[in-house]
């Protein structure tokens, strides 16, 4: 069975897919297949019926993530409000939000800059699957924002510490 | 006992929530994931709660370029780890990936019974994956745990699969999270 919004989806997680793929063989690239992935999921999400409240929830926390692993801060943060203003969103869903919004908040105050703007932006990768794109001036600092995030997580756990990978990621380009 | 096939190879074909270069690419990192440790055919054994099984990965070594596109380890486990849990779990349940979840640091799928006309992601089950590449199977299962305390900690969205790939001990090991409302 299809639909507009789920047709739109697919193209999404496709751009999604092949930026993970970017990421994690170092290649270039990611940034913008991550951007052009949050406009699909975006257009995807405005597609779902209300009643569907899972699966907006579901697209929603896709579309905040995409818009923030795109570096788009302010694109982000202008979904999650939004999200977070639907009295309807579930509570997987709210609580994800929020902690992407607090990620970006975290970003910008630890980088010393009021919108995210000015700092380069980095993919820290800290554990087997705890990727964190922070904004920094240098990748010495975005590792260690990137630790301090990770620290912070009620989920951290030494015994899980892996490795710290990291990739300065393409400037976002464009901006909003 | 019956042999039970992982299938990493066609994977886009069976599982919509899968493109051909994400299906592609996982498989790739498998193979070289595997070449660390094994030759082909490789003998696994498949958990879930209880049960127990024989299962056996159909895999070819992977070319110098692969090896070298997947030469960081922690991604080529996480990717490699993903072609595994994906394929246990639909030999296991049935299920298949019908959608990529992004998440705040990563992303996870939502399955869905394979052949199913499903018109949302209302009644799709989370998945959650993660991969060991050596060390013994206790390390499997504590990242088993690991994650489950995460699922029920995290967001609490349930009910919620959880799969352990260890390349090294080959073992793949599925649990499903329950909660307590």
């Amino acid at each position: 069975m299809s639909s507009e919004w789920l047709d739109l989806h697919r193209q999404s997680e496709r751009l999604a897919g092949e930026g993970q793929l970017s990421v994690a063989q170092g290649r270039g690239g990611a940034a913008e297949l991550y951007r052009k992935a949050a406009e699909f999921e975006e257009s995807a999400l405005a597609r779902v019926p209300a009643e569907k409240v899972r699966t907006r929830g579901i697209l929603g926390v896709s579309a905040t993530a995409l818009w923030f692993k795109s570096g788009q801060l302010e694109e982000a943060k202008r979904v999650g409000r939004q999200l977070l203003d639907e009295t309807t969103l579930p509570t997987f869903a709210r609580s994800e939000v929020e902690e992407i919004l607090d990620d970006i908040r975290q970003a910008e105050v630890d980088a010393g800059t009021e919108n995210g703007r000015g700092a380069r932006m980095y993919d820290v990768q800290v554990t087997f699957n705890q990727h964190y794109r922070v904004a920094a001036p240098t990748r010495t600092v975005a590792e260690e924002l990137a630790m301090k995030q990770w620290a912070r997580g009620e989920h951290a756990d030494s015994s899980e510490l892996v490795a710290v990978t990291t990739v300065e990621a393409e400037s976002p380009g464009g901006g909003s | 006992m019956e042999q039970v096939a992982l299938r990493i190879t066609g994977m886009s074909e069976r599982h919509p929530g899968l493109s051909e270069a994400v299906a592609a690419g996982y498989r790739e990192a498998a193979e070289v994931c595997l070449a660390r440790h094994h030759q082909p055919p490789t003998a696994f054994c498949l958990e879930y709660g209880e049960e127990s099984r024989d299962a056996v990965v159909e895999w070819t070594l992977p070319s110098e370029r692969s090896r070298a596109a997947w030469r960081n380890q922690v991604a080529a486990t996480e990717s490699g780890a993903s072609a595994l849990v994906l394929a246990a779990v639909e030999e296991t349940f049935g299920l298949v990936a019908f959608s990529r979840a992004e998440t705040r640091s990563g992303a996870d799928y939502l399955m869905v019974p394979a052949g199913s006309a499903i018109p949302d992601l209302e009644s799709s089950v989370r998945l959650e994956i993660s991969g060991v590449d050596s060390g013994p199977v206790r390390l499997v299962y504590q990242r088993v745990r690991k994650k489950i305390e995460q699922v029920l900690r995290g967001s609490g969205e349930l009910p919620a699969l959880v799969g352990v790939a260890g390349f090294g001990c080959r073992r793949v090991v599925l649990e499903t999270v329950e909660g307590v409302e």
